[in-house]
C-alpha cells in the first residue's frame, strides 16, 4: 500500500490524470491519478490517508519546484488537474463527514482589481494541501468577505493583489474583517506587497508564493 | 537633433545628443490629476511640455467589419484571463479550422496612415499590437491554453497558426500602405510574472519563438525597428529574444525578478536597446521628486546611451503624483 500511496503522489507531482492521458509521455498508458486512487479505495485504505499521503505530497513537491523556480505554471495546472479528478473519488467520503478537509479559507482577488492567475495558483496550492477552498474570484469587495465570513465563521482569509492602487483597498478590507471577526487570522499576497505593508495595514502575514504560505498554514494549524 | 532622429539612433545603438522619453500611456483615470498639475488642456499639450520624443500610434480600429466584430471574436463571459473563450474545450483542429477567423479585406489603414501623416517629428512606434499570446490565453482561458501545450499541442499551434497569419497579412498591408511613417514595429504580449516567465522555457520555444520570429522577420523585412513590449521577469529569454531580432524591450519592470539595470546591462549592454525602467511599483508612487531625479540618473549611467526613459509600465496609475512624472521627465531629459 506504502507503493502505492507513492505512486499515487508520483503521478499527481508529473500530473498523470488517468491512464488514458497522453501526458506525461514518459508515463504513457501507466495508471494515472484516477486509477491509483480507485484502487487504493477498492484496498480499503481511508479518504483521509489517500489524501494526506498520496495526493498532498505531490501537490507539496510541485509547489516546492515551483517555489525554486524549476517549475512553471503549466505544471501547477497538470498537477491540480490530476488531484482534481481524484479528489472525485474521494468528495462522497468528505461529504458524509466520513473523512475531514483542514479547515475553510476564503479567498480573492480585491475589490477593482481582475489579476486572477496568482490567486487560482494559491487556491490549487490550498486545495492540494488539503483545505477547502472559498473562491470569491476577482475584485471581491469588503463585503463581499463579510458575507462568506457569515457563512464559514472559522475560516482564515487569503486576500491577493497586484495593483500598487487596488493593495490599498486590502487595508480597508482588513480594517472592516477585523472589526467584526477580530481573531480571523487574515494573509495577503500579490506581486507588489512586502511583510512591512501586510505588519501596517494589520493583515497577519505577507506569503510571497502559495508554498510559503501553506507551509505557514501546516506550520500554525498542523 | 529631433526627436524621431534621437530616438531611431538610440534604438539603433547609436549615441544620441540626449537622453530619450517617453512618459508613456497614462492610465485613462489619471489625466485629470496630469493637466490640472501641469497646467494643460491636451494630451499633445503634456507631451509637448515633458519633451516626449515618443508617439505610440497603434493600429488599433484597422479591421472594420461591417457589423462591427472585432478581427477575433472570443466570445468570452467574462473579463478575466482565465475565463475561457470559444475554443475553452476544442480538441480537434477541425474545429479551430471551421471558426470565423477574420478576413483582411476588412482592414482599413486610411485613417491610420492619416494620423501618421499628423505625428510630427516623433518617433513613431506602430503596427498592430499583435499580442498574439494574450489573445491565445483569451480564446483559450489562460489555464486552457497552458495546459493545452501538454495536452493537445496540435490544437495550440493550428489556433496560433490562424491568428499569427492575420497579423503577417494585416501587419504587411500596414507597413506597404505606411511606408516610412513608421519608424519601429511596437508590438506587445505579457510574458512574465514578478519573478519568471508565465509558461516553462520549454513550451516558450516551442509554442512562441516559431511565431514571434515571423513577426519580428516581417517588421525587419519593411525595414522596421522591433520593439518588444512585455510585462514581467523576461530575462531567461532575452537573449533568444535578441536573436530573433528584437532591437528594444519595453517596459523593462524594474522590481521583477533580473529585470533591474545593473543585470541587464551586465547581461545586455550594448547588445538592445531599453525603453522603460523606472519602477511604478515602489518608487514613482511612494518616492519623493528627488528620489525619482537620482534613480533616473541612476538609470541613465547605467544603461546609457542605449535607454529611453520611461516608466516601467506604460499606464501611470492615478496614484503617481504628477510631481515624480515631473521629476522623471527633468531628469530624462537633463544633460546629455
Ligand atoms: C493570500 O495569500 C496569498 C499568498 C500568495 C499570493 C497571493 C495571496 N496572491 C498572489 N500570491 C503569490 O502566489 C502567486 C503564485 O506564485 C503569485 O501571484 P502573481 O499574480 O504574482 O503571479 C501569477 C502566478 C502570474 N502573474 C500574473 O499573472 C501577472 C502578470 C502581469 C504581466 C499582468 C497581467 C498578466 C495582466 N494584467 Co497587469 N499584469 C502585471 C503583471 C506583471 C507582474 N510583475 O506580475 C501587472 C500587475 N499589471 C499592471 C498593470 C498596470 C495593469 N494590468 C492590467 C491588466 C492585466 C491583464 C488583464 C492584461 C493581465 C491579467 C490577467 C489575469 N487574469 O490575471 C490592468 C489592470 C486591470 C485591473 N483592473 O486589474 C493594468 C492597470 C494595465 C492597463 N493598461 O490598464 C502592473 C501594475 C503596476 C502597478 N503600479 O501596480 C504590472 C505589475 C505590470 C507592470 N509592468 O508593471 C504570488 O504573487
Amino acid at each position: 500500500m506504502q507503493n502505492q500511496l507513492i505512486e499515487l503522489s508520483y503521478a499527481i507531482e508529473r500530473g498523470k490524470e488517468n491512464q488514458a492521458s497522453s501526458y506525461p509521455p514518459d508515463m504513457k498508458d501507466q495508471p494515472g491519478a484516477y486509477e491509483l486512487t480507485a484502487q487504493l479505495l477498492a484496498e480499503n485504505v481511508k479518504p483521509d490517508e489517500i489524501l494526506k499521503q498520496g495526493l498532498m505530497p505531490g501537490m507539496q513537491r510541485i509547489g516546492e519546484k515551483f517555489a525554486a523556480g524549476s517549475a512553471y505554471i503549466p505544471d501547477i495546472l497538470i498537477s491540480a488537474r490530476a488531484m482534481k479528478t481524484a479528489m472525485t473519488l474521494l468528495k462522497p467520503f468528505f461529504d458524509t463527514g466520513e473523512a475531514v478537509l483542514r479547515g475553510t479559507i476564503i479567498i480573492g482577488t480585491v475589490a477593482g482589481d481582475l489579476h486572477d492567475i496568482g490567486k487560482n495558483i494559491v487556491r490549487m496550492a490550498l486545495e492540494g494541501a488539503g483545505w477547502q477552498v472559498i473562491d470569491l474570484g476577482v475584485d471581491a469587495t469588503s463585503e463581499k468577505f463579510l458575507s462568506a465570513l457569515q457563512e464559514y465563521p472559522q475560516s482564515i482569509v487569503g486576500m491577493s493583489a497586484l495593483l500598487t492602487t487596488t493593495m490599498m483597498e486590502m487595508e480597508k478590507s482588513v480594517a472592516l474583517i477585523k472589526d467584526k471577526y477580530p481573531h480571523t487570522p487574515i494573509f495577503v499576497g500579490g506581486a507588489p506587497l512586502t511583510t512591512a505593508f501586510a505588519q501596517k495595514i494589520g493583515a497577519d502575514g505577507y506569503f510571497p508564493d502559495p508554498h510559503s504560505f501553506t507551509t505557514h498554514l501546516n506550520n500554525i494549524l498542523p | 537633433m529631433t526627436s524621431r532622429e534621437r530616438l531611431k539612433k538610440i534604438i539603433a545603438g547609436e549615441k544620441p545628443d540626449r537622453c530619450g522619453f517617453w512618459l508613456g500611456n497614462p492610465h485613462p483615470d489619471s489625466w485629470q490629476g496630469l493637466h490640472s498639475y501641469f497646467g494643460t488642456n491636451s494630451e499633445e499639450e503634456l507631451r509637448l511640455l515633458l519633451k516626449d520624443d515618443f508617439r505610440w500610434i497603434c493600429a488599433w480600429n484597422v479591421y472594420k467589419h461591417p457589423q462591427g466584430k472585432p478581427h477575433f471574436d472570443m466570445q468570452r463571459p467574462g473579463n478575466t484571463l482565465s475565463e475561457g473563450g470559444v475554443f475553452a474545450d476544442t480538441d480537434s483542429v477541425a474545429e479551430v479550422a471551421a471558426f470565423a477567423w477574420p478576413d483582411p479585406q476588412y482592414l482599413d489603414f486610411s485613417e491610420y496612415r492619416k494620423t501618421l501623416e499628423n505625428a510630427g517629428d516623433f518617433y513613431r512606434a506602430g503596427g498592430l499590437w499583435s499580442p498574439f499570446f494574450h489573445e491565445l490565453c483569451d480564446i483559450f482561458g489562460m489555464e486552457n491554453y497552458f495546459l493545452k501545450m501538454y495536452l493537445n499541442p496540435e490544437v495550440v499551434h493550428a489556433v496560433t497558426r490562424r491568428m499569427i497569419d492575420f497579423y503577417l497579412t494585416a501587419n504587411r498591408l500596414c507597413f506597404e500602405q505606411c511606408g516610412n511613417l513608421i519608424d519601429g514595429f511596437f508590438f506587445g504580449n505579457d510574458f512574465g510574472s514578478q519573478k519568471d516567465l508565465l509558461v516553462n522555457p520549454e513550451l516558450f520555444r516551442e509554442f512562441i519563438f516559431p511565431y514571434f520570429k515571423e513577426l519580428t522577420d516581417l517588421g525587419i523585412q519593411y525595414h522596421k525597428q522591433i520593439i518588444l513590449h512585455s510585462c514581467g521577469s523576461i530575462f531567461r529569454v532575452m537573449a533568444d529574444l535578441i536573436s530573433l531580432g528584437v532591437h528594444a524591450f519595453h517596459p523593462i519592470q524594474a522590481k521583477a525578478q533580473n529585470m533591474d539595470a545593473d543585470t541587464l546591462q551586465a547581461h545586455f549592454g550594448g547588445k538592445v536597446a531599453f525603453l522603460g525602467g523606472i519602477d511604478t511599483q515602489e518608487l514613482l508612487v511612494n518616492g519623493s521628486p528627488d528620489d525619482v531625479i537620482k534613480e533616473v540618473r541612476r538609470i541613465k549611467n547605467t544603461l546609457g546611451p542605449g535607454i529611453v526613459i520611461s516608466p516601467s509600465h506604460e499606464a501611470l496609475l492615478p496614484n503617481v503624483p504628477p510631481q515624480n512624472v515631473e521629476a522623471m521627465a527633468y531628469a530624462a531629459v537633463e544633460g546629455n
